[in-house]
């Protein structure tokens, strides 16, 4: 068994796990499906932000943000802000959000995830590029009932790394 | 406090990404920092393609091999005529005085990443500045225009699809030479053709090559095929749309042509 104590190491094991997000939200999916893909990145930094909250701050919510960009090749500036949003939300609220029953989790999670992509939309929409409304809470659900699982599955790997 | 200044400096960046162009420097090496990325996305893609190679039956391999000859002999046979025509075609310019159309030289290249914003038409090939890939080239499928190239790095490049809101690109009837501009709308599988005149001689099925006037595009290559015509007198311009020749979400082999010196 590791032991993550040293902050540093928690930091790059949570840089990994957001950069494995990454992967999964370029990863190459038919256009038709394309809509109903989870917010990776936005789901796992919730929930580092919930579980531990000293460490991701929101400036390195922001430098997660414009790294999607930069890889998405969306308008720079658009995931970051929206993801340095979402984490001040989910630092300034960590305690009660812990405190929620998981499916009420789930359902906060959708309305997060929801403004992340209201963000998105309007800076995309700066380039000329329209998302239908109803198609952007698409992903935002998908990303929702993804809650769950990730939370069993980041709690698993924490718990076997001893990341606090 | 700190939020706020966050919040500041990401739409400061936002609005100078999309209505300057400050920050083209950057969007190079951006390409750079995200091929990585894309690659590995792409491994599970090469790995079941390098897995459909090595483990072919025999049988199948013998019935493909037979397959391609009949094709080669076939494309060859279209091949004898055309050369024939090409040399009219070279002697009747000629008799006009007007220059020789070019040979285009083509680079195959394999798409390696598809943008994952549904709205946002863009794919990233794995050909750049290193294999002479420049801003503006075109990309084909075997079935037709696909792109164009939008940002180069040195390993890899940004293609923008002709199906992107963001893209227009002139074209001409087959048929007649009446020129158009064809326009992306966000569909992989739609065109529109804006301003077409209600009495514009333009039917369901008219091919659309690229017609060159933008200097852009290599002259001639197929664009797409009209599907829709409706004329409603009521209405200034008739409703067209048209269905693009290439298989914008099926290809994973491309072509970029080089019709300018690479040097440019």
């Amino acid at each position: 068994m590791y032991r993550l104590k040293n902050p540093v190491t928690v930091h790059l094991f949570i840089a990994f796990t957001l950069i494995f997000g990454l992967l999964l939200a370029i990863f190459p999916i038919s256009t038709e499906y394309a809509y109903l893909r989870p917010e990776f990145v936005c789901v796992i930094l919730v929930y580092w932000c919930i579980n531990i909250p000293q460490h991701p701050g929101i400036f390195y919510a922001w430098c997660v943000g414009l790294l999607q960009d930069i890889v998405e090749g969306g308008v720079w500036g658009g995931h970051a802000m929206a993801l340095a949003v979402i984490a001040y939300i989910c630092m300034v609220s960590h305690q009660r959000m812990k405190s929620y029953s998981l499916w009420r989790q789930t359902f906060w999670l959708f309305v997060l995830v929801g403004m992340h992509q209201a963000v998105i939309n309007w800076m995309q929409g700066l380039l000329g590029y329209r998302t239908a409304p109803m198609l952007t809470l698409a992903s935002s659900a998908t990303s929702a009932l993804m809650w769950p699982v990730m939370y069993v599955v980041l709690g698993r790997i924490r718990k076997m790394y001893h990341v606090h | 406090m700190r939020i706020t200044v966050l919040v500041l400096v990401s739409v400061t960046i936002s609005l100078a990404y999309a209505l300057t162009d400050w920050l083209s420097p950057l969007k190079k090496r951006a390409i750079e920092i995200a091929e990585p990325f894309y690659r590995i996305s792409d491994i599970p893609d090469s790995i079941s393609g390098w897995l459909d190679d090595r483990f072919m039956s025999g049988e199948s391999l013998a019935q493909e091999n037979k397959a391609l000859r009949t094709e080669v002999l076939v494309l060859k046979r279209e091949l004898l005529l055309n050369a024939s025509l090409a040399a009219e075609n070279i002697r009747l310019r000629r008799l006009l005085n007007s220059a020789n159309t070019l040979d285009d030289r083509v680079l195959i290249a394999e798409l390696i990443g598809v943008s994952p914003d549904p709205s946002v038409h863009q794919v990233i090939v794995n050909r750049g500045s290193e294999d002479g890939v420049y801003k503006g080239q075109a990309l084909l499928d075997a079935q037709g225009l696909m792109g164009q190239v939008v940002e180069v790095g040195k390993t890899s490049s940004k293609v923008l699809l002709i199906t992107d809101i963001m893209h227009e690109l002139p074209v001409q009837i087959n048929r007649n030479g009446v020129r158009l501009i064809a326009a992306g709308m966000g569909d992989l599988y739609r065109l529109r053709l804006p301003h077409v005149a209600n009495t514009m001689d333009v039917v369901v099925g008219d091919m659309l090559v690229s017609s060159g006037l933008g200097q852009r595009f290599p002259v001639g290559y197929p664009v797409a095929e009209v599907t829709q015509v409706t004329v409603d007198p009521a209405k200034r311009f008739a409703t067209v749309t048209a269905r693009p020749m290439a298989e914008m979400n099926r290809s994973r082999h491309v072509l970029l042509v080089f019709d300018r010196p690479p040097s440019s």
